[in-house]
């Protein structure tokens, strides 16, 4: 008998135990699912109901990512599948039969479709690997009326050249090993025409929220293209160093409320004296960039997010002196 | 109760961190892709003495360091009147603004001592804009050999700054050619990289081509018709004797040497027909690599030995081939227009430089060991016979000019290129030169 009361007894204390476990579990879920976000940030507040906007009308300068995101998310597995083939194609149909509005726009269109046909093998690569946030923007035109999708694809590439083609360095890696002519195969065969295609992509990221997009990410893609361009203006490289390719930078920037640079990491040390000499190089870069004073891409961004500086006061760069197919 | 409270209350702190840590850890990720290239700006102050002589060395020391670094196309001294701060002493630290204003990205000063005819030169290389201290640096030589000193220092910089190996201490041996193109003069040359310390090795009383480091520095290979028989000879370069290599049946020539220096890689041509051998120059013995009915010729050695590329008209017309060292697996590199010539590997291993002749023209060009990534960096009338730095990022080769029909004209001049294909400039030598080797790196 006594060896039963004990069984019943110990039982009681284990229940007792397990269903505080999960109450506890339960509370944690709870936090997890729901995280406050609306406590941290309350622009992100804006309703969902306006993405049925006209997209023509729509300016992506300042900020595309967040507010369609939450939206997207909820509404993704149906529509999806089928629109995402049309978008690919039909962006650049409707640049090149459409000399349009605004001089920039096809200039930049032209760049970029001649690269795409040039560079097949390492441009599909990047291209696939980020279909689908190309996908999400034309998502949301679909719901709101199917005429309207042919409208679409233009505005988002007239947007997105705006910031890029200021700081595209004439005399990057690109153009860094010449050839008396034209042979098969030059060792940077299409490092040009290759920022183009990352450059339209990144565009399209930004309409979806980026590659590293969060619901704490306030940036817009054009703000993040920025300060990367402003970067690569002042990072100055040694173009023949064996396998610079291949090799990728990882930063680590920590900046101060006012934009200035606290610190800068190079995250991936190696004992390859070149991999060094770049990730220096590059390091450089960031405090050249800091000591442009008010230009400084740091600066600009803490002034126009001065409230969210936890968001991007620590800032980790992915750093590739010709081409980022390994993002 | 209470170990309900403080289980509560671990609970309570775990949710707390992770939704504070959130925010707390948030990081902004952004890629950059793509970068420039352009000479890094630097300034050097003259390295600084406590004497008169001690500063006029220093100043020497100094312009040999900066010329160093300016050939190389990878750096832009800043002209030393803009400097703001003077050094007297290395253990100053820079006043970091003073560079930024002036957009200096490195800046290396140091000073010189001399006692007892020897020198001793300590200098800093720091980095500006990260206001870091990037590397310090001592060598000690004697006096005369100032110039091997600041050759070295310029090595060192280029090296902490590029990732890359220098090639500022080396030496070229060469044909010095002088007179009438009908009845030319050719003689065997060595001197500095950067012109310096020119010496004759040979008379000019017999025709010498493609003259070639040993690795260890102490011997040159090289063509000659001397005693009359045209075949490959070895010099010894600290009592200037020669002798011929092997005992060949026809006639040797276009000689290399293996990574190891044990090893004299030439073709040997009889009967119109021309094959690649192996001489030992230990054990006196050779080696038949190539037997075929064709024309096989200008064998190179990849840098660790295993495999050679040479040129073979096997295929129709001149084209690059590789084969393993024992002469097997052979297999064709090149498949373009026009026919290839002189293929040199190159010492990183990473691509082979050759000639090219096409419609009427020469090309020098470079090509990965498997065949892809061809690109011609320099044409002209006549550029040929390629050799590599020793840190496989520069090439060296001569550019010939056309001569009239009395032989006239067809000036010859050392040139050395970049890889990338920017940056050819003219090498300064005391007459007309052609056939360069560079040597290795000397320390």
């Amino acid at each position: 008998m006594n060896g039963l009361t004990e069984f019943f007894e110990t039982t009681t204390r284990q229940s007792y135990s397990l269903g505080l476990s999960v109450v506890m579990h339960a509370v944690i879920l709870f936090f997890m699912l729901f995280n406050f976000s609306w406590a941290i940030n309350d622009t992100d507040k804006t309703p969902p109901a306006v993405l049925m906007v006209d997209l023509t009308k729509v300016q992506l300068g300042d900020k595309t990512n967040l507010p369609p995101k939450a939206e997207k998310k909820k509404e993704e597995p149906e529509p999806v599948v089928q629109p995402q083939e049309k978008p690919k194609e039909q962006p650049q149909e409707p640049i090149t039969k459409t000399p349009v509005v605004k001089q920039e726009a096809p200039k930049k269109e032209a760049e970029v479709k001649p690269a795409e046909k040039e560079m097949p093998k390492e441009a599909a690569k990047v291209v696939e690997k980020k279909e689908p946030k190309v996908e999400k923007p034309k998502e949301k035109p679909k719901e709101v009326a199917k005429p309207k999708e042919k409208p679409k694809p233009k505005p988002q590439p007239k947007v997105q050249p705006k910031p890029k083609p200021k700081p595209q360095p004439k005399s990057g890696l690109q153009s860094l090993l010449a050839s008396v002519e034209k042979v098969k195969k030059p060792i940077n065969p299409i490092p040009k025409e290759i920022e183009d295609v990352d450059e339209s992509l990144t565009v399209n990221e930004g309409i979806e929220g980026g590659t590293s997009g969060s619901r704490l990410e306030i940036l817009s893609i054009s703000e993040k293209d920025f300060i990367a361009n402003m970067i690569r203006q002042h990072w100055n490289v040694n173009a023949g160093v064996e396998n610079a390719e291949t090799m990728i930078v990882e930063l680590n920037v920590l900046l101060n409320k006012d934009g200035s640079v606290k610190d800068v990491k190079i995250l991936n040390q190696k004992n390859n004296p070149a991999f060094k000499s770049m990730a220096e190089s590059a390091r450089r870069a960031i405090y050249i960039c800091d000591g442009l004073g008010e230009e400084s891409p740091f600066r600009i961004l803490a002034k126009k997010h001065t409230k969210n500086y936890n968001t991007w006061k620590n800032i980790h760069l992915n750093m590739n002196p010709i081409k980022g197919e390994v993002f | 109760m209470q170990k309900l409270g403080k289980l509560f209350l671990i609970t309570l702190s775990v949710v707390i961190t992770i939704f504070f840590g959130q925010s707390a850890q948030a990081e902004l990720n952004i890629n950059v892709t793509g970068s420039q290239s352009e000479p890094l700006p630097y300034a050097m102050p003259d390295l600084t003495g406590t004497s008169y002589s001690e500063n006029a060395l220093g100043e020497d020391i100094t312009a040999v360091v900066t010329a160093d670094l300016e050939r190389s196309g990878l750096f832009r001294h800043i002209n030393p009147d803009a400097y703001i701060q003077k050094f007297s002493d290395t253990n100053v630290r820079p006043n970091f603004a003073d560079w930024q204003a002036i957009n200096v990205q490195a800046l290396i000063y140091g000073t010189i001592r001399e006692t007892n005819n020897k020198i001793t030169v300590s200098f800093r290389i720091w980095d500006v804009f990260a206001q870091t201290q990037m590397e310090a640096k001592s060598f000690t030589a004697s006096s005369e050999s100032w110039r091997k000193v600041a050759h070295m220092m310029a090595d060192y910089i280029y090296e902490r700054l590029t990732g890359e190996k220098g090639y500022f201490d080396t030496k070229v041996v060469f044909v010095s050619e002088r007179g009438n193109q009908l009845n030319r003069e050719k003689r065997l040359a060595v001197m500095d990289q950067d012109g310096e310390n020119f010496q004759f090795l040979t008379s000019g009383k017999d025709l010498v081509l493609t003259p070639r480091f040993s690795p260890n520095m102490k011997e040159v290979a090289y063509f000659s018709y001397q005693e009359g028989k045209p075949k490959v000879y070895l010099m010894n370069i600290a009592n200037r004797k020669s002798s011929l290599v092997g005992n060949f049946p026809g006639m040797t020539f276009a000689p290399r040497f293996s990574p190891d220096g044990n090893q004299l890689i030439m073709s040997l041509s009889s009967r119109g027909n021309a094959d690649i051998y192996t001489y030992n120059l230990r054990t006196k013995t050779k080696m038949r690599l190539t037997e075929h009915p064709s024309i096989n010729t200008s064998p190179s050695y990849s840098p660790d030995g295993s495999q050679i590329v040479f040129n073979s008209d096997r295929g129709g017309n001149q084209q690059l081939y590789i084969m393993n060292a024992d002469g097997s697996n052979v297999h064709r590199i090149s498949f373009g227009e026009g026919t290839y010539a002189t293929p040199v590997w190159s010492p990183r291993g990473d691509y082979i430089a050759f000639t090219k002749v096409r419609h009427g023209e020469f090309h020098i060009g470079v090509i990965k060991p498997d065949g892809s990534g061809e690109r011609l960096i320099t044409n002209g009338f006549l550029v040929e016979s390629p050799s590599w730095a020793p840190n496989g990022r520069v090439l060296m080769f001569y550019r010939q000019n056309k001569s009239d029909r009395n032989g006239n004209g067809g000036t010859a001049k050392l040139y050395t290129i970049d890889i990338t294909g920017y940056n050819e400039r003219q090498v300064a030598t005391p007459a007309d030169a052609s056939d360069p080797a560079w040597s290795p790196l000397l320390h």
